[in-house]
């Protein structure tokens, strides 16, 4: 596949070459990069059948991974168009987890700034690429910490306005109990722990929303 | 007066006609900025996460897009300026039907460059999964959403333009108008007088937002452009 995308790419860039010397012969020099415009836009326009031929957009592989997709780099009905992406961390990856094994990892929560927001939108997602796509497709369980008689989440690099936006985000999948509502959240030195019962089994429900850690008591 | 002066629409068209020579280099760096810029979208990603020990890559036009503002905002801060405008005065022109064709081609510009960005989204989908590896999840845009990110491209091109012609018409003033409007800009960015990030966010909330202000800022830019006139080193508007 390289080999066909270094040909196509020496043999635009000859073919550039041979229109700018045929052209820049000629005396309207000025009409070479019209020549080039042109060229581009041919490319361009052939780039679009090729895509919807080439690219498999039906595939189950797809499928399953635009939900992800959609739900990591997806609007805020209710933040008026925060978005919020999702970087999970681990030291070290378990295939197995259980309740109550000591983990070292946290689940880092970073809301992007709002300004970047509208940029990102309508240029992203296009593209998405895995290196294991196995891995994705089945979600490991995020990692907790446990503290005294406490499970802590860290969500880290949150200010206080973006705390308010998770915290509308938490009660509005409701899926936290009462002694999991927002006003638990605590703040120390920009690190947000969400605290929750010892033995709280904390699992990632599906790939459909942003914050969709299911917490199911002991 | 002359019984023999031409129409203004036919000194605009052979303006355009000109200026589409004249003006080749715009074209040219438009062509290598886009390649650029793809060449940037497809080699980096914007967006990256890792999952467990899943690695995850976006792709995205956003490189393209500042590389596309800042082509559109420094080929309208030339369009206006004082060496290119003598050449408009070789034709019988006016001031005015100066204004107005350096306003039909950036209009022109603007429209071939974003109807391109568009369309330059099918080329990086097509290079990415040759470049990178073959994991790779791809949505292929429908027709509204080409509608959407052409309605996008053209506001933001639309709207950088018009604010470089402006300023380029503004740097022609006077020093004491250089001053203030400067002064006015950077008050507004330093000290925060509005709320622009709040500006911004509206702005972008949605297509009739977006193009109607877009269109509504341009015009007014231009049009305060247009009528925009230097008399015994002052300023009449």
């Amino acid at each position: 596949m390289n080999f066909i995308l270094l040909a196509v790419i020496i043999g635009l860039i000859i073919l550039a070459a041979f229109g700018w010397r045929f052209y820049a012969k000629r005396p309207l020099h000025s009409k070479a990069p019209m020549f080039l415009l042109a060229c581009y836009t041919i490319i361009l326009i052939l780039a679009v059948p090729a895509a919807y031929i080439f690219i498999d957009e039906s595939s189950e592989r797809n499928a399953q991974a635009e939900d992800y997709i959609s739900s990591m780099l997806m609007e805020d009905p209710d933040t008026s168009g925060s978005s919020f992406t999702f970087l999970f961390e681990e030291e070290n990856p378990s295939e197995e987890w259980k309740i109550g094994a000591p983990y070292t990892a946290d689940v880092n929560i970073i809301v992007e700034e709002t300004e970047q927001e509208s940029v990102r939108f309508y240029t992203a997602p296009s593209i998405v690429e895995f290196n294991d796509f196995s891995a994705f497709i089945e979600p490991k369980l995020p990692a907790v910490q446990n503290t005294d008689s406490y499970t802590y989440i860290q969500l880290y690099e949150l200010e206080e306005q973006e705390l308010r936006a998770v915290s509308s985000i938490i009660s509005r999948e409701n899926v936290l109990r009462a002694e999991m509502m927002p006003e638990n959240i605590t703040l120390s030195s920009q690190v947000f722990y969400l605290k929750v019962p010892e033995g709280t089994k904390v699992a990632a429900e599906d790939a459909e929303t942003p914050v969709n850690f299911h917490y199911v008591e002991e | 007066m002359s019984i023999t002066a031409p129409p203004a629409r036919e000194i605009i068209l052979k303006q355009l006609r000109w200026k589409q020579r004249y003006f080749a280099s715009i074209i040219f760096a438009f062509v290598i900025i886009q390649a650029f810029g793809i060449f940037l979208s497809v080699m980096n990603a914007y967006h990256q996460a890792s999952f467990n020990s899943t690695y995850i890559r976006a792709h995205s036009q956003n490189n393209l897009f500042f590389l596309m503002i800042l082509w559109i905002f420094i080929s309208s801060l030339a369009a206006p300026a004082k060496a290119n405008r003598k050449i408009d005065f070789t034709f019988i022109s006016t001031r005015k039907i100066s204004h107005i064709t350096n306003i039909i081609f950036l209009l022109l510009i603007v429209s071939a460059a974003s109807l391109l960005s568009v369309l330059s989204h099918y080329l990086i989908i097509l290079l990415v999964p040759m470049i990178h590896s073959p994991e790779v999840f791809i949505l292929l845009p429908g027709w509204m959403d080409l509608l959407h990110s052409f309605i996008w491209w053209f506001s933001c091109l639309l709207l950088t333009a018009a604010a470089g012609y402006f300023l380029s018409m503004i740097y022609q003033l006077t020093l004491l108008w250089k001053i203030v409007i400067g002064g006015l800009i950077f008050g507004v960015f330093y000290f925060d007088f509005m709320p622009i990030s709040e500006g911004f966010q509206m702005l972008f909330s949605s297509d009739i937002y977006l193009i109607t202000l877009s269109v509504l800022g341009a015009s007014l830019l231009f049009f305060s452009s247009i009528f925009i006139k230097r008399k015994n080193g002052g300023i009449v508007i």
